[in-house]
């Protein structure tokens, strides 16, 4: 499905990403872990487009993405949750979904399909439908952040740092979403600080050290890994 | 004060706040998507009255139609605007910003003069050149007060326009869209849209906000090359007081500045009005420095610029 191979990106002179390569299947649940500044974010974000110094290849579904805006990869069908969730703040909930489905805004009728169907998945974002996005929990924005995403129908979610600055309970059921989303043949690609938690929900992982990727495999075995356990478990 | 003139200075100012407040909202609604200050905005508004005057002069048609009809013309202004200047310097520092839109104010103004000279140019209202009294409201101890009738009919149609715009900005899709990304653009991209596209169009509706407001004015005042300039000052003061990006706030404070602008042209002559509104505009700002309806300082967003 996406074929990341030799890709490299720089933030001005400053190189990040080293000749990173992976690879995604339909359906997988995958998850890039790695400490603060390893190159997880810029990965995520090379990939949605984002960033403009970027080299190698991003194939998704035989299209090249490198080189295209951010707007043709969510048409595209990959959409980046982002980390900090960044919701349109002085929007409320509702609009913020609405504007998530920018790239099916055509029809009504399908918009208000997704709208009932997030709403069940999501039913506090019901609850505060009215509500400025702004005046949302931490743990309501990235439910919001999550739900917009997925108001344009992405069969690929990019998730940068869910679990960033909430509570370990929520921490729990951003996690439980996200396996649920993926369960209704969502792909997920996701970037996790909370190394535990998000090889324990993989189907495979890759282990990212200072723009290079160390290590993969799947991600009950990463568990268990000597090198892994003492740099990233404590163990 | 005499109720009646402290009434008919009310009026006067209420008619002129109209005026300002459409066509301020532009100006701070390219501010607050693009976060560009156009200080080419008054020439736009020079341009607009020009082209009214034009169509009006070889047509002798209804200034108003005239208006409404340059439309498509002005947003087509704005979009090549937004092509050849705008777009180029969206990324470049703040200083070249202001160097693109202060120079294009040069040119435009240059250009202007060049072709249709300095002379002052002026249409009447054939049908509507006699004031419009009202009252006399004896319970009020208010005698007649004047009103000029092209003076009203500009701040009825610049109202509208203004709540028109408004409703727009909040009901409509591509509302919502534009607010969207002038709260942070980077989830905007995220989203799918296409901010440049975004940026084209919301440049091209703040050219034509004003433009209407110049051809609305042209019963009024004189046109010449540099009358943007006397409208673009105020424009400024408008924008800041309401809070930078804010519509609402725009509308608002054009209401209190045509206000005060008028009071303080009857007590301390015309000439010396500017000291007044610059005065409650400090005083104002020292209260609020972010203006009436702008965001404090900690509901203001931060961007995902930052390195991984």
């Amino acid at each position: 499905m996406l074929k990341v191979s030799g890709l490299n990106v720089s933030y001005g002179d400053v190189q990040v990403l080293f000749d990173v390569s992976l690879e995604i299947r339909v359906g997988e649940f995958i998850s890039i872990v790695g400490a603060n500044a390893a190159g997880k974010s810029t990965l995520l974000r090379a990939i949605s487009g984002l960033l403009k110094k970027t080299s190698g290849s991003i194939e998704f579904q035989g299209k090249q993405l490198v080189g295209r805006p951010p707007y043709a990869v969510v048409e595209a069908g990959i959409v980046h949750i982002p980390e900090g969730r960044h919701v349109f703040p002085l929007l409320s909930v509702r609009e913020n979904l609405e504007v998530g489905a920018y790239t099916r805004r055509k029809s009504r009728k399908d918009l208000r399909r997704s709208l009932e169907e997030l709403y069940g998945l999501f039913p506090q974002l019901y609850h505060h439908r009215d509500q400025l996005a702004g005046s949302l929990s931490g743990g309501e924005q990235q439910m919001l952040a999550i739900a917009r995403g997925l108001m344009s129908r992405p069969t690929l979610l990019t998730v940068d740092e869910p679990s960033l600055g909430l509570a370990p309970m929520l921490v729990e059921k951003t996690f439980q979403i996200l396996e649920h989303i993926n369960k209704e043949n969502v792909t997920v690609l996701l970037s996790e600080q909370n190394v535990f938690n998000a090889l324990s929900m993989s189907d495979r992982a890759y282990v990212i050290e200072n723009g290079r990727i160390v290590l993969t495999g799947a991600g009950k075995e990463l568990l268990t890994d000597e090198h892994l356990k003492k740099a990233y478990l404590g163990m | 004060m005499d109720p009646t003139l402290f009434t008919q200075l009310l009026i006067s100012g209420i008619l002129l706040g109209g005026i300002y407040a459409l066509a301020s909202i532009g100006l701070t609604l390219i501010f607050g998507v693009m976060k560009i200050v156009n200080f080419a905005h008054g020439e736009f508004f020079m341009v607009a009255m020009y082209l009214t005057y034009w169509v009006v002069h070889y047509f002798h048609i209804d200034p108003y139609l005239a208006t409404l009809i340059l439309v498509p013309v002005v947003f087509l202004i704005g979009i090549v605007t937004y092509y050849l200047f705008i777009r180029p310097t969206l990324s470049s520092s703040v200083l070249a910003q202001i160097f693109i839109t202060v120079g294009l104010s040069t040119i435009i103004q240059n250009v202007v003069l060049l072709f249709w000279s300095a002379d002052f140019r002026s249409i009447s209202l054939g049908y509507a050149t006699d004031s419009l009294v009202l009252g006399p409201f004896p319970a009020l101890h208010i005698e007649e007060a004047m009103v000029s009738p092209a003076r009203l009919i500009a701040f009825g149609l610049a109202i509208l326009l203004s709540l028109a715009f408004y409703l727009f900005l909040k009901l409509s899709y591509t509302g919502k869209i534009i607010r969207a990304t002038s709260q942070d653009r980077s989830a905007a991209l995220l989203m799918g849209i296409n901010t440049d596209r975004i940026y084209r169009l919301t440049f091209a509706i703040g050219i034509v906000l004003v433009g209407l407001a110049g051809g609305l004015v042209l019963p009024v005042y004189s046109v010449h090359p540099f009358v943007g300039f006397d409208f673009v000052l105020i424009m400024f003061v408008v924008v800041v007081l309401g809070g930078m990006g804010s519509v609402v706030g725009a509308m608002v404070s054009g209401l209190i500045i045509g206000v005060v602008e008028v009071f303080s042209s009857y007590w301390i002559g015309q000439e010396n009005k500017q000291v007044i509104y610059f005065l409650v505009f400090i005083a104002i700002l020292v209260v609020r420095p972010s203006g009436l309806f702008g965001l404090k300082e900690e509901e203001e967003l931060e961007h995902i610029e930052t390195i991984d």
